[in-house]
C-alpha cells in the first residue's frame, strides 16, 4: 500500500456512476450511480428480478460491468483483472449470502479462523474469541456448520465476515428465512456489528420489515435502474 | 490448505478410508511381489556366485542345483571322491570345491567342504578360527544366532538335513567343537555348519587316509593358489586310474557304501569354476557322458527354475496394478463428485479471499494425502505380509526373505502411487479451479 492513499483518502467508501450490467437471458441492472460513505448502512430494495443480487455481485466484483465505473476504497474496481480484483476484494469486503453461508467441512472457529488467514490477516485468537461472545455463537464454536440451526448459522455467517475487519460489508437477503422477530433481531445485530467494526454495510432486501431499521435504502425499479435513494 | 485437505477428507471419512484402503492393497501387493522376486533373484544370483557348474550324482539336473547350491532339496547322491581329482586334472577347472552332506545341527547343515568355500561367499570369520583337526566346525552367522551356539561350543549332528526328518538319529558318538563364527553375507553360508570333508565321513565311520583330491588341501587353505596347484599335481595319478578304469567309477557310484567291502569316500557334489570360457563349453558335455556323474550350470537352472514362477508373479502384478487403476478411478469419482457437492463451497473459499490456485492445491492436496496414506499404509502392510511369510514358510525365511529390509523399487512404487493420485486429482482440482463465481453463487442463492 502506497501511504499516499492515506495522505488523499477518498471521501466516499464506495462510488458507482453509470453502472451496467445484462446477463445472457436479457436481465440485468442500471446503469444507475450513487455513492457509499465509511461506516455508513444502506437497504437495497426492489421488486424481485429488479438486479438486487446482480448490483451486490458487481460491487464486490464477482461481475464484470459492461458500463460504468466502481470506485472502491479509491481503487477502480472496473478497470481491473481477476487476479487485482480478487484483491481488492480480500483486503476490503466481506460477503454474506443466504445460503453458502460457512465452509462446510470445518467448525464455526475454524471457519473464521480459516478468514482470518485467507484475507491475509495475522491469527487473532482474542478477536475470534470475541466476535463468538458478542454474536452469542461461544457455546457452538467447535460445531460443524451443519449442526447448527438456520439462525445460528446466519450469526455464524456474520461472525466470519466481520473477523476480517472488512471497509464494506455486503450482504444478500441475510433474514429471508427468518420470521419477524428473528429478522429484527438479525438485522439489529448486523448493524449493531457492522457499526462496532467501522464497516459500511450494503443489505439487499425485499424485506420491508427492515427499512426502519437503516438511516437509508437505495431502491431499484423493476427497470433494474434506480427508482429511489432516500434517507427512511 | 492441507489443513483444510485433511478436513474434507475427514468430513467424508468413509469414502476417505475406503480409498486408502483400495490403494493400500494395490500397494502391498506391489511391494510384496517386488520384495519377494527381487530377494529371490538376488539370493539365487549370490548364492551361485563363483559357481559355473556343478558335478554330482545323475538324477534331476535342477534338484542337484538346488541341493548343493542352494541347500534346498536333497542331493541326487553322491559320487566317488575321485571325481574332485579327475576335475582338478583337468585344465579348464580354475576352481573345484567338494561338498559332504549328510547331517545337521538343528536343522542347518553340516557341510563338509574346504576353506575355498568361504571365499566363494566372501565368508569372513568374525571369531576363532577354521577347523584344523578332526570334528572341527564353523559355524555360519545365522547358526550362530539361532542356536546361541559359541566358540569351544560341542554339538551332535543328527543323520538327514532337515531338523524334523523321520528317524533323524544323534551321531552321539562323533561330537563337533565350534572353532570358529562366521560374519553375516547374506547368503545360505549364513545358514551352514562347515567341516571338513574328512569329519564327515569320520563320522559315518568311512574309512579314509587322506583328503578329498589332496592330503594337504586343508592345511594350507588359505593360500588357494597354492593348495591349487598342489592338488592338482597330487591328483594326477588318480586321474589317470579313473580314466583307466572307468568301470570303477560306476560301481563306486552304483553301490557308495558296498565298494572296496565298506563305506568308500565319497563326496556329495563338486562346485566347479572354469578356467576358461572354453570349459563352458567341453566340461558339461564331457561329464555328462559319464554314466554316473551328470553337471548343472546353476545359471541355466536356476533361469528355468524361476520361469516356473514368471507366469504366476506377471499375473499376480497385473492384478496388483489392475486394483491400483480402481483406486484411482475411485479417487478419481469420489473428488469429482465431491467437488462438486460443494461447488458452493469452493465458491465461497474463493469470495473468502482463496486464490483459485489455493482452490486447485485444496482438491490436488486431497488426492495427494489419500494416495500417501494409500502408499504408506500399503508399505506397512506389504512388509508385514512379506515378514509374516518369513516366518511362516521356512523356504522364504531360508533364503533370506524379511519384511523388515527395504528395497529401492518401493520408492518407484511409492512415487507411482503419489501420481496416480495427483492424476486422479487433477481434473476435479481443474473443476474448482475454474469455477464460476457469479453462477455459482447465483444458483445457490
Ligand atoms: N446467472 C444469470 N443468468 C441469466 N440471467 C440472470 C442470472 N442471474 C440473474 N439473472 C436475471 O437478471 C435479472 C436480475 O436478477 P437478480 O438476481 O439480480 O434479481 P434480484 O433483484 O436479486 O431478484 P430476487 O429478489 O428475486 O433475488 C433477473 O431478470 C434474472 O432473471
Ligand atoms: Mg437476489
Amino acid at each position: 500500500m502506497a501511504p499516499c492513499r492515506y495522505l488523499i483518502a477518498p471521501v466516499m467508501l464506495l462510488e458507482v456512476e453509470n453502472l451496467s450490467f445484462r446477463h445472457p437471458g436479457g436481465g440485468g441492472v442500471g446503469p444507475l450511480g450513487f455513492t457509499l460513505a465509511p461506516a455508513e448502512a444502506c437497504l437495497l430494495l426492489g421488486p424481485s428480478g429488479s438486479g438486487k443480487s446482480t448490483l451486490l455481485q458487481l460491487v464486490a466484483g464477482l461481475l464484470t460491468p459492461e458500463t460504468g465505473t466502481i470506485l472502491l476504497d479509491g481503487e477502480p474496481m472496473h478497470a481491473l483483472g481477476p487476479a487485482a480484483r480478487d484483491d481488492l476484494r480480500r483486503r476490503t469486503t466481506a460477503i454474506v449470502f443466504q445460503s453458502l453461508r460457512l465452509v462446510s467441512a470445518i467448525s464455526v472457529h475454524a471457519n473464521l479462523a480459516l478468514a482470518r488467514r485467507l484475507a491475509g490477516l495475522p491469527p487473532d485468537p482474542g478477536r475470534i474469541a470475541r466476535l463468538l461472545e458478542r454474536l452469542g455463537l461461544a457455546p457452538l464454536a467447535g460445531r460443524l456448520p451443519r449442526a447448527l440451526s438456520q439462525g445460528e448459522a446466519q450469526r455464524a455467517a456474520l461472525a466470519r465476515a466481520l473477523v476480517t475487519e472488512p471497509r464494506l460489508l455486503l450482504a444478500d437477503e441475510p433474514t429471508s428465512a427468518l420470521d419477524d422477530a428473528q429478522a429484527t433481531a438479525a438485522a439489529t445485530l448486523l448493524l449493531d456489528a457492522a457499526r462496532e467494526a467501522g464497516a459500511a454495510l450494503l443489505v439487499v432486501t425485499h424485506d420491508a420489515r427492515l427499512k426502519p431499521l437503516f438511516g437509508r435504502a437505495l431502491v431499484l425499479g423493476a427497470d433494474g435502474r434506480l427508482a429511489e435513494d432516500a434517507a427512511t | 490448505m492441507i489443513g483444510l485437505a485433511l478436513a474434507y477428507l475427514r468430513d467424508r471419512a468413509g469414502q476417505t478410508a475406503l480409498n486408502v484402503l483400495l490403494l493400500a492393497l494395490a500397494v502391498a501387493s506391489l511391494v510384496a511381489l517386488l520384495l519377494v522376486s527381487a530377494r529371490v533373484e538376488d539370493r539365487f544370483a549370490r548364492d551361485a556366485a563363483g559357481v559355473d557348474l556343478v558335478v554330482g550324482a545323475k538324477g534331476s539336473p535342477l534338484q542337484l542345483i538346488l541341493s548343493a547350491v542352494y541347500h534346498l532339496d536333497q542331493p541326487t547322491g553322491n559320487v566317488p571322491v575321485e571325481t574332485l581329482a579327475l576335475l582338478r586334472a583337468d585344465p579348464g577347472v580354475a576352481r573345484a570345491i567338494p561338498l559332504a552332506l549328510g547331517d545337521n545341527f538343528r536343522g542347518f547343515r553340516i557341510v563338509g567342504t574346504e576353506p575355498a568355500f568361504l571365499a566363494l561367499h566372501g565368508s569372513k570369520l568374525v571369531e576363532g578360527r577354521l577347523w584344523e583337526a578332526p570334528m572341527e566346525a564353523v559355524i555360519g552367522a545365522e547358526v550362530a544366532r539361532r542356536t546361541g551356539a559359541r566358540l569351544g561350543q560341542k554339538f551332535l549332528g543328527s543323520h538327514g538335513l532337515g531338523a524334523d526328518e523321520e528317524g533323524a538319529m544323534a551321531h552321539d558318538h562323533a561330537p563337533f567343537v565350534v572353532t570358529g563364527i562366521l560374519a553375516p553375507t547374506g547368503t545360505v553360508a549364513d545358514r551352514l555348519i562347515l567341516t571338513s570333508v574328512e569329519s564327515v565321513w569320520d563320522v559315518h565311520g568311512i574309512a579314509h587316509d587322506e583328503a578329498p583330491g589332496s592330503a594337504h588341501a586343508h592345511d594350507d587353505g588359505h593360500d588357494h593358489g597354492h593348495a591349487h596347484d598342489h592338488g592338482h599335481a597330487h591328483d594326477h595319478d588318480h586321474a589317470h586310474a579313473v580314466k583307466a578304469d572307468p568301470a570303477g567309477t560306476e560301481g563306486g557310484a552304483a553301490s557308495p557304501l558296498a565298494a572296496r567291502g565298506g563305506p568308500a569316500p565319497e563326496v556329495t557334489a563338486v562346485l566347479v569354476s572354469y578356467a576358461s570360457p572354453a570349459a563352458a563349453i567341453r566340461l558339461p558335455a564331457a561329464i555328462n557322458r559319464q554314466t554316473a556323474l551328470q553337471a548343472a550350470v546353476p545359471a541355466q537352472e536356476t533361469a528355468r527354475f524361476l520361469t516356473l514362477f514368471d507366469g504366476a508373479i506377471a499375473g499376480a502384478r497385473a492384478l496388483a496394478l489392475l486394483i491400483a487403476a480402481a483406486a484411482a478411478l475411485s479417487i478419481f469419482t469420489v473428488l469429482l463428485s465431491a467437488a462438486r457437492a460443494r461447488a458452493g463451497d469452493l465458491a465461497l473459499l474463493r469470495v473468502m479471499g482463496a486464490s483459485p490456485a489455493r482452490v486447485f492445491g485444496t482438491i490436488l492436496a486431497e488426492g495427494l494425502l489419500v494416495a500417501a496414506a494409500g502408499a504408506l499404509l500399503g508399505l506397512l502392510i506389504g512388509h508385514a505380509a512379506v515378514e509374516a511369510a518369513a516366518r511362516a514358510f521356512p523356504t522364504l525365511g531360508g533364503i533370506g526373505l524379511s519384511g523388515l529390509a527395504f528395497h529401492p523399487g518401493e520408492w518407484g512404487i511409492l512415487a507411482g502411487a503419489l501420481v496416480l493420485g495427483a492424476l486422479a486429482a487433477l481434473v476435479p482440482a481443474a473443476a474448482g479451479f475454474r469455477t464460476d463465481l457469479a453462477a455459482t453463487l447465483a444458483r445457490a442463492q
